[in-house]
């Protein structure tokens, strides 16, 4: 699985989502998660790749949290 | 109503906070909320206050830098005991319950006073629509005496001024050259919700397996009322139903130390918690401090 699936699929799993609706360009306003929605999404994406992911990176899109991993592995 | 203060509204502070309303201490000193709490404490448990060992009280301040609230409260309930405050922050229930058990171990108190009070709403910036909606003032007192009803605890600290830190306020000094720490509340809040959650998840399942118990054993889990999403978060790693979850924080707000004492006085009052449950404390704040214990009542 390439980053951003697997990333999509924590999305979809955390929040309760149909995976087709998240694409690199989706933005959290757009899934309606709120700013806590998105640490706990950031957490478990930090888990599956035991990285360490800064909450105050101003992320906004799921490519946001995608380019952070990749530069991270 | 906040939202007449700052740009916020009812529906914005419920869903990120579960707060509904909260106590802001108007013309009461914290001492008047202290000696309360330890006066009906010691009315609760049917002890004297001559008979006390020790007081101890939890506050990140007191009305004084110095007396400290246990020796004002001593005073005003007329016992004769050793007095001291302690700062732990958010945990310092926890922690005090740790350190009565030590004394009480020890041998070297019986019966010990635990007063956790706190005036949270002295520490905000009411300018500041993310923080100052967060916090109530408050305070809760217990007794405590040898027993086995403590069945496994244990409590932590990691250094740290940068994600939560509430500046002192110094007179000032001629000679001073240090740099101005603002006095306010501030929160690096993404991640304290992180070490939130995730020192729940892994302070809990510690205490519950020293203790040899399991989810469905605990009558409640009544965590440190910071925000209702921590606990959501914790909730399904714990094993725990949404009605295992003590909630005081949509009525009280973050009264930091005093929210543990306060929910259990509520619940033991209403009859939700009775003696012979096993329930699970939860704590975590400003230090950073954790603490977690499992407890039978």
């Amino acid at each position: 699985m390439t980053t951003f699936e697997t990333i999509a699929k924590i999305i979809a799993e955390n929040k309760d989502m149909d995976i087709a609706d998240v694409k690199m360009e989706t933005s959290f306003d757009d899934m309606e998660l709120d700013s806590l929605d998105v640490i706990e999404v950031v957490m478990a994406i930090e888990e599956a790749f035991n990285i360490t992911i800064e909450t105050e990176a101003g992320l906004k899109t799921v490519g946001d949290i995608v380019t952070l991993v990749e530069s991270q592995k | 109503m906040v939202s007449e203060i700052v740009d916020t509204t009812d529906e914005w502070i419920t869903s990120r906070t579960g707060i509904k309303t909260r106590y802001v201490s108007t013309t009461e000193t914290l001492l008047d909320l202290a000696v309360e709490a330890s006066k009906k404490a010691l009315a609760s448990a049917g002890i004297e206050s001559k008979d006390l060992d020790m007081i101890i009280c939890s506050t990140i301040k007191g009305d004084y830098v110095t007396p400290s609230m246990a020796c004002l409260i001593q005073r005003d309930i007329e016992a004769k005991c050793p007095s001291f405050d302690f700062n732990a922050a958010c945990s310092g229930f926890v922690y005090g319950l740790d350190m009565a058990d030590a004394y009480i171990r020890a041998g070297k108190a019986e019966t010990i006073l635990l007063v956790s009070a706190e005036a949270m709403t002295r520490h905000i910036d009411w300018t500041d629509r993310a923080t100052c909606v967060l916090f109530g003032d408050g305070a809760g007192a217990v007794v405590l005496k040898k027993g086995d009803g403590l069945r496994s605890i244990k409590i932590t600290a990691k250094g740290d001024d940068k994600l939560l830190v509430i500046g002192s306020v110094f007179s000032p000094s001629p000679f001073a050259k240090q740099p101005q720490i603002d006095p306010a509340f501030r929160m690096n809040g993404g991640e304290v919700f992180k070490f939130a959650v995730s020192s729940v998840i892994k302070d809990v399942k510690q205490v519950m397996k020293e203790a040899g118990v399991e989810a469905k054993d605990i009558a409640m889990m009544v965590p440190h009322q910071a925000n209702l999403r921590v606990f959501q978060a914790a909730r399904d790693k714990l094993g725990f139903t949404d009605e295992q979850i003590a909630n005081g924080i949509d009525h009280y707000g973050n009264t930091s130390s005093a929210s543990i004492p306060l929910l259990l006085d509520e619940l033991m009052e209403q009859g939700r918690l009775v003696k012979g449950d096993l329930i699970v404390l939860t704590a975590f704040g400003g230090g950073l401090t954790t603490g977690a214990c499992v407890i039978k009542l």
